[in-house]
Order: C-alpha cells, then sequence, then structure tokens
C-alpha cells in the first residue's frame, strides 16, 4: 500500500503568490519585449510611412502632371466634345502672374484671334484648381499642394518652369507630425508652331 | 506502509500546492512556432513595400524632405536635380486627337519625328452612320464606317 504526503494545514496549506524574483524576470522580459517593439518599430514602420507619404506625394503629383500636360498638349483639353479644325482651340501661348502664383494658359477659341480660352493654375487652400475662365468651371487637380511657382525657365527662356511642393499632410490637418513634402518640377515646352 | 518519494512531485510540493511548469523543450517548441510565424509575415512586408516603391518609381520629386518625432528634419535630393518635361508632339494631329503632352526626362523625345508631312487642307467626314453586326447573343462581330476624305 502506497500512501501520499499530506500536505501539511496551516497557512503554509495556501497556493504559493509570485516571489520577488519572478516578477524581477517577468519585468526583465517586459522590457526586452518592449524595446524589441520599438525596434521593430523603427525598421519597418518607419521606411512604411516613409513611402507612404511619398507615393501619396507621387500620386498626386502624377495627377497634376497628367493635368498640366493635356493643357500643355498644343490644344484646349475640354472642348466640350468639339474638337474642331487645326486652329480652333489651339494653344496660343503662356503667361505667369507678376507673383509667380498664377499659370494663365491662351488657347484660340473657335474663331482665329480674340476672345481667347482662358485657362488659369493656381493653388487655392493646399489644392491645385484649375479654372476655365470662359465657363468658370473649376477643378481640383491636386491635393497636399503647399507651394506652386511658375516662372520662365532659366535656361529656356520660351520654357516655363512650374515647382510644385505637396506636403503629406498638409498643414490644415490634425496631425503634424510626421510629415513628408516633395518639391516637383516640370518644364513645358511650347508646341511647334 | 510506503510513502511515495517521487523528486519530481516533492520538488513542487515547497507549500503544499503543486504546480507544474513548461518544461524547457515546450518553451523551445513555442518559440519556434512564434519564429515560423513571423518569418511567414516578412514576405508581405517585403512585397507591401516593393509594391509603394513601384508606385512611387512612376514620378520622383526633386527633393524630399521628412519631419517624424524624435527626429532631426532630413532632406533628400534626387540624383541629379529631377525635373519633368511637358513636350508636346510635333504632329499638329497627334497634338490635336490626344491633346496631351509626353512627360519626359529630357526637352524632347528622338523617336517624334521633326519634318511631317500634312495637307494643307483635312476634310474628314462620316456621310453615313457606322453600322453593326451582331450574332445570336447580341455580340458585335462587325463594324462598317464609310469615311469620306476630302
Amino acid at each position: 500500500m502506497y500512501l501520499r504526503s499530506q500536505p501539511t494545514r496551516g497557512p503554509v496549506a495556501r497556493c504559493r503568490s509570485f516571489t520577488i524574483m519572478e516578477l524581477v524576470v517577468a519585468t526583465f522580459l517586459t522590457a526586452l519585449l518592449a524595446v524589441l517593439m520599438a525596434a521593430a518599430a523603427a525598421t519597418f514602420a518607419r521606411p512604411a510611412a516613409e513611402v507612404d507619404g511619398r507615393t501619396r506625394l507621387a500620386l498626386e503629383a502624377s495627377m497634376a502632371a497628367e493635368a498640366l500636360a493635356r493643357d500643355l498638349g498644343g490644344y484646349l483639353a475640354d472642348n466640350s466634345g468639339v474638337p474642331g479644325t487645326l486652329t480652333q482651340y489651339r494653344f496660343t501661348n503662356w503667361n505667369p502672374s507678376s507673383d509667380s502664383t498664377i499659370l494663365f494658359l491662351n488657347y484660340q477659341g473657335t474663331s482665329p484671334g480674340p476672345p481667347y480660352v482662358i485657362v488659369t493654375y493656381q493653388q487655392q487652400e493646399y489644392r491645385l484648381v484649375r479654372t476655365q475662365l470662359s465657363n468658370s468651371v473649376q477643378t481640383v487637380v491636386a491635393r497636399y499642394v503647399t507651394g506652386f511657382l511658375v516662372q520662365p525657365d532659366p535656361t529656356n527662356a520660351a520654357n516655363v518652369r512650374i515647382q510644385v511642393t505637396l506636403t503629406y499632410p498638409d498643414p490644415s490637418s490634425q496631425r503634424q507630425i510626421p510629415s513628408f513634402s516633395g518639391t516637383y518640377v516640370l518644364i513645358g515646352v511650347p508646341p511647334p508652331p | 506502509m510506503k510513502v511515495a518519494r517521487d523528486s519530481l512531485l516533492t520538488s513542487g510540493l515547497r507549500s503544499g500546492c503543486w504546480r507544474r511548469g513548461s518544461s524547457l523543450l515546450e518553451v523551445q517548441i513555442a518559440f519556434a512556432l512564434l519564429g515560423i510565424g513571423l518569418a511567414g509575415l516578412c514576405p508581405f512586408v517585403v512585397m507591401q513595400l516593393r509594391q509603394l516603391s513601384s508606385i512611387e518609381s512612376r514620378l520622383k520629386a526633386s527633393t524630399y524632405v521628412y519631419h517624424n518625432v524624435g527626429m532631426a528634419t532630413s532632406t533628400v535630393q534626387s540624383n541629379p536635380n529631377q525635373v519633368y518635361y511637358l513636350v508636346p508632339w510635333n504632329n499638329p494631329w497627334a497634338r490635336k486627337l490626344t491633346t496631351r503632352a509626353q512627360l519626359l526626362t529630357a526637352g524632347s523625345n528622338l523617336s517624334d519625328l521633326l519634318t511631317i508631312t500634312t495637307p494643307s487642307v483635312t476634310h474628314v467626314t462620316l456621310p453615313q452612320a457606322v453600322s453593326l453586326t451582331l450574332d445570336g447573343n447580341g455580340n458585335v462581330t462587325k463594324v462598317t464606317a464609310v469615311v469620306q476624305v476630302n
């Protein structure tokens, strides 16, 4: 016959709690885990945030570049579905405003000479807005715009130099940090005569 | 009467309440599984970063400025300062019909011919409506268009 030894009665019969050594070890492991998590965040999250910011800027810049490419292609882009002849809606010239913040694009109308169809690009509250003045239609072509500068190209005065600065998130956002900004330079070449 | 004296049992009976802990092998297996799981996540992270980078490469800025918490502001200059050119097509009809300039990294497109012969007056009309030939399922099998060039 085998008898199992019985635990003694009294206070020693209760289940024991954590010892100070176990708490110290657990605290140390928790701190080690926190350090590892911080390192992982610095390794993965920060580059991901950078790529996220750059990608957003690139997408918005791509939208702005597409809109400018359509308008600088030699003819008016939105001619109400009436393409017309080679002289109608033809690009005439461009001229930046005196403070270099607005780009004016002049196009031929349905008949030669004035009145011209005028399209403008300018920054309005962190947005790049395209406006066709003849029908006052405004189109937002890019967001997160914190800078828009138009001036003649220093290397070739016939060209126009368009500098667009984008910042994500823009200053109107609640979250200011981290922020990412990029500057894009587009050179507009006039169409051949 | 014989009292069992199992060393394993008696070692856990310090205060009369026996609790069995995890063995070293179990802990090692748990960590190995955790490592396998984390290693399985890495390809997804790498794939995501590559996709984002490919999207970003469509249009690169000339300069990037990055502000982050606890970090100094860092500025990255593209090499060399990235500039894009909006170059219209040389062919006037290409300009007219595409209404889009070329987005290039140079001031001209060598494959876009400079000398182009175009009729001084070209007038294209569609004297009659385009007719479609449908099959039994309603799919278009033939399109007939008559174009008159004067």
